[in-house]
């Protein structure tokens, strides 16, 4: 090296234009250093990710393997590592550094394609002995076989996003770093028009499944849709687009693609793919009102779900149609429907596990924070824990019972304000009630007509005496009761029972609060409290309705829990297991071995003193 | 590896923020690619105090995620520190969330990854609770650690939005625990959860001449005694003071040796 060769290099330095120009004089210059060996080494390692000697080994050995000195390549790793661009690469090896690299690849592809792709092979060669079982070397893979062999590339790097997108595995982390990889062939100009579409298409989805809707929707807007060309790219894309769209409540868009993608999804006589297209076509139009037609739609898409036995499909559908139903005001028929739905949900997963364990519905974001997660996280254990001798099917029917009562807030409400009551408590109470509720069962399982009709007219007879109570005339009570009736068994239809209370007691807050609503509107009742009419289920227990109890009723809870401690124990464990457990007297008969006719008498007494304690609180 | 010139006051930092001599407990090394973070990185942590427990992540594309920096965290400080971390995920991977959304391809029905979630509610409710539940374990370890994250531009966005959120926001309540992110991007420093307990730094290249002397000297190289400070600030000039090409360039020229 002579001192004109650096003054030379100084001088092309100089010249150059561009701080690529210069990088590349840099690397260059140190790439003259070394011998042809090395150099053709570190050509080659720029190829993959990373490499250690046996991948390095793999693109080298038809080249170096007869190399009287370089054909060890643990020597010439070990040269390769005291190259100031090369560095470690976690638990792989090495590699060379990312800016080198990008230059060492450019100017290879740039300069001899033909040994670009010949390197890629022999790279995408080695990668499938170890893509097996190692998403990395499948992403490797997919990698080299985009340069080595576009047509194939393309079809694994479509394939294999699906497999990772696609439950059971939602490794949407892993398509994106394909699809990050992917992009440097793109950014680079290696790739055709088919693998750079397939490129955007899938950085859309991840920018679609982060809430990224508008970047998703430029990167969609490069692919250009050939249906006749690239049929399967041009209906995923239209569908991608659909659901954008849709998101961002551009419904009419979002038809015509979920139409256009669905015609496209025929020609290629891919059912499932159409079966989601209708389906999305279906929820378009329930947005947009046309119900009629949403429900044509998904009808449509059940048929094929069914036919092609995609059960969660199946589930989806009558779940819509739930809805579409409960939209219009036909409650039974929802009830119906969600009812045919919930089996796939909670018995798919868990029938298909060797541990009978059952699925966990999702939660709200409302709901995610720390102190909720760390309940919900104790109630799944300690769930588990109760159901592990239960018939699995139990178990899935609990699931979502405890699911929904989390989620309104139900649990964490009761677990504060009672506080002699555990988790393990709560959960044994809803697990014997499910087990033990033969009203709700007759009514709602078995649909039992005499069942009805005795339950309404224990509420018409609940209802009017409440209204009596509160001071209404006979005959107006009488009047008003059908209506509060019929519009108290609409909400017993589609409110969720809970099963931490008896179903009578439960039925009868939901009634006494639409009444008491209905009093706040039409003041046709006398607002003032009668410890007499006073129903402890409405002081104890919310309903799990839209007619909740709002945060001051919560006040009175505690109030009347700290009352209730103030009365001699007999009364005080009539009053708990009555109306806190809302056990029949019967029920608290047999566990307290005492007749009927007793607990009537402390009924009456317990209420007496109970309500004298709470006038000299001033709680009413 | 070859001495890194200069970046004494950044040493100087990172060597007080690896000590806990430093106020705030999160530090941000920000630089382009070539700057030398890396580099930088590397010769401070391995003159650090041998007794201090430090764990280091490049969380380079998906190979090192979210539920990686869990697992080897645990594994390295013991997992006896981390029941409630260990049963919250047996549990998980026991009844992974599923649930099936639009507009998927047919898939199997075998769930077999427990943090996986099909959306991202899903994924963010379970990421809350096995955070909060690993936070508990290092709470529990009561000993001073540093958590050293590089490369992070090229983390996942589930990793990015997990780190620069719920780690971050616990990891600044825990007066034990240090981070120290280094990447070309970093999480953005005036965050309102962990932002009072941070600072940030920008690596700005070498472009003091003198810094590169002694990397002249060490490395012996072929360069006439009166055209050193020249070519250096040549290089200098040019490179705007990256290490990466200076270097490159540099470790072009022979040593004197092979002159001979």
């Amino acid at each position: 090296m002579s001192v004109d060769r650096l003054s030379d290099f100084l001088a092309r330095l100089q010249a150059a234009t561009t701080a690529e120009e210069r990088e590349w004089l840099a690397l260059g210059f140190n790439l003259d250093s070394l011998e042809p060996a090395l150099q053709r080494a570190v050509w080659a390692a720029a190829i993959p990710h990373w490499f250690d000697a046996a991948y390095l080994w793999a693109l080298l050995e038809p080249e170096l393997a007869s190399d009287p000195v370089w054909n060890d390549p643990v020597r010439i790793v070990e040269r390769l590592r005291a190259l100031p661009y090369v560095e470690d690469f976690p638990e792989r090896g090495y590699n060379i550094h990312e800016r080198s690299r990008k230059l060492l690849l450019d100017h290879l592809w740039r300069d001899d394609p033909v040994r670009f792709r010949l390197l890629s092979q022999r790279a995408a060669n080695y990668c499938v002995k170890h893509a097996v079982d190692d998403w990395q070397w499948q992403h490797e893979e997919v990698y080299h076989l985009l340069i080595a062999q576009p047509a194939q590339g393309v079809e694994a790097l479509a394939a294999t996003g699906w497999r990772w997108q696609n439950p059971p595995l939602f490794a949407y982390t892993r398509v994106e770093a394909m699809a990050n990889w992917a992009m440097e062939h793109v950014s680079a100009g290696r790739l055709e028009e088919h693998g750079v579409a397939w490129t955007w298409l899938w950085q859309a989805r991840i920018d679609f499944i982060y809430a990224r809707y508008d970047e998703a929707k430029t990167k969609l807007s490069h692919i250009r849709l050939d249906g006749e060309r690239y049929p399967r790219l041009t209906a995923d894309t239209l569908q991608a687009q659909g659901d954008i769209f849709l998101q961002s409540e551009e419904y009419a868009e979002a038809q015509i693609h979920y139409e256009r993608a669905l015609s496209l999804y025929r020609i290629l006589d891919d059912r499932l793919r159409e079966a989601n297209c209708l389906r999305s076509l279906g929820d378009v139009c329930s947005l947009v009102d046309k119900l009629e037609i949403a429900r044509e739609r998904y009808d449509q898409a059940l048929a094929i779900y069914r036919l092609i036995d995609y059960r969660e499909g199946v589930a989806l559908c009558l779940q819509a149609l739930g809805d579409l139903h409960r939209i219009l005001g036909e409650h039974v028929a929802a009830r119906q429907l969600y009812q045919q739905a919930l089996p796939f949900f909670y018995k798919r997963f868990g029938d298909k596990r060797t541990d009978k364990t059952y699925q966990l519905e999702p939660l709200e974001d409302s709901v995610i924070n720390d102190a909720s997660a760390k309940l919900w996280s104790q109630i799944v254990t300690e769930f588990q824990t109760q159901t592990a001798h239960l018939d699995p099917n139990l178990v899935a029917e609990l699931m979502p019972i405890i699911y929904v009562n989390y989620k309104t807030g139900r649990i964490a409400r009761r677990l504060r304000s009672i506080e002699t009551e555990t988790l393990r408590d709560y959960l044994q109470k809803v697990i014997n009630t499910y087990q033990n509720e033969h009203t709700w069962r007759l009514l709602m399982i078995e649909r039992d007509d005499v069942a009805w009709n005795d339950f309404q007219k224990r509420l018409q007879r609940n209802v009017s005496q409440f209204l009596r109570a509160q001071g209404l005339p006979g005959f107006l009570a009488k009047e008003l009761s059908p209506d509060y009736v019929s519009s108290a068994i609409s909400l017993i239809l589609i409110t969720p029972f809970p099963f931490d209370v008896s179903f009578d007691a439960w039925a009868t807050v939901i009634m006494h609060n639409l009444v008491r609503k209905g009093s706040r509107r039409g003041s046709e009742l006398n607002r003032s409290r009668n410890i007499d009419a006073l129903d402890f289920y409405d002081l104890i227990v919310e309903s799990a309705s839209d007619l909740a109890m709002s945060e001051s009723k919560y006040d009175d809870v505690e109030q009347v829990q700290s009352a209730i401690a103030e009365l001699p124990p007999d009364y005080a464990e009539f009053i708990t297991l009555r109306y806190l457990e809302g056990l029949s007297y019967k029920e608290i008969a047999v566990r307290l071995n005492c007749g009927v006719a007793t607990l009537y008498d402390r009924n009456k007494n317990a209420k007496r003193l109970l309500r004298q304690i709470l006038v000299a609180d001033g709680i009413i | 590896m070859t001495a890194l010139a200069n970046y004494h006051e950044e040493r100087r930092l990172i060597a007080a923020f690896l000590a806990g001599e430093l106020a705030e407990r999160i530090l941000l090394l920000r630089g382009e690619s070539g700057s030398g973070k890396t580099r930088l990185l590397n010769e401070c942590l391995a003159a650090r105090s041998p007794d201090l427990k430090l764990i280091p992540f490049q969380v380079r594309e998906s190979a090192v995620g979210v539920a990686e920096i869990l697992y080897r965290v645990v594994n390295l400080l013991g997992d006896q520190h981390f029941a409630t971390f260990t049963a919250q995920v047996r549990q998980f991977q026991a009844t992974p969330i599923v649930k099936v959304g639009r507009n998927i391809a047919l898939g199997s029905n075998e769930v077999n990854v427990a943090l996986q979630a099909e959306n991202q509610t899903d994924r963010r409710h379970l990421q809350a609770a096995l955070t909060a539940a690993w936070f508990e374990g290092v709470l529990a370890w009561n000993r001073p650690l540093v958590i050293v994250i590089d490369t992070f531009e090229q983390a996942t966005t589930e990793t990015r939005e997990w780190v620069a959120g719920p780690f971050l926001a616990r990891a600044g309540q825990l007066p034990q625990m240090r981070v120290l992110i280094a990447g070309q991007r970093t999480p953005e420093a005036h965050n309102i959860e962990w932002g009072w307990c941070c600072q940030a730094r920008e690596l700005q290249g070498v472009r003091e001449v003198q810094a590169w002397r002694p990397l002249v000297e060490e490395l012996q190289l072929a360069i006439p005694e009166t055209q050193v400070e020249g070519w250096l600030g040549a290089l200098c000039h040019i490179y705007h003071g990256l290490p990466d090409p200076i270097i490159k360039a540099l470790r072009g020229v022979p040593r004197r040796e092979a002159r001979q």
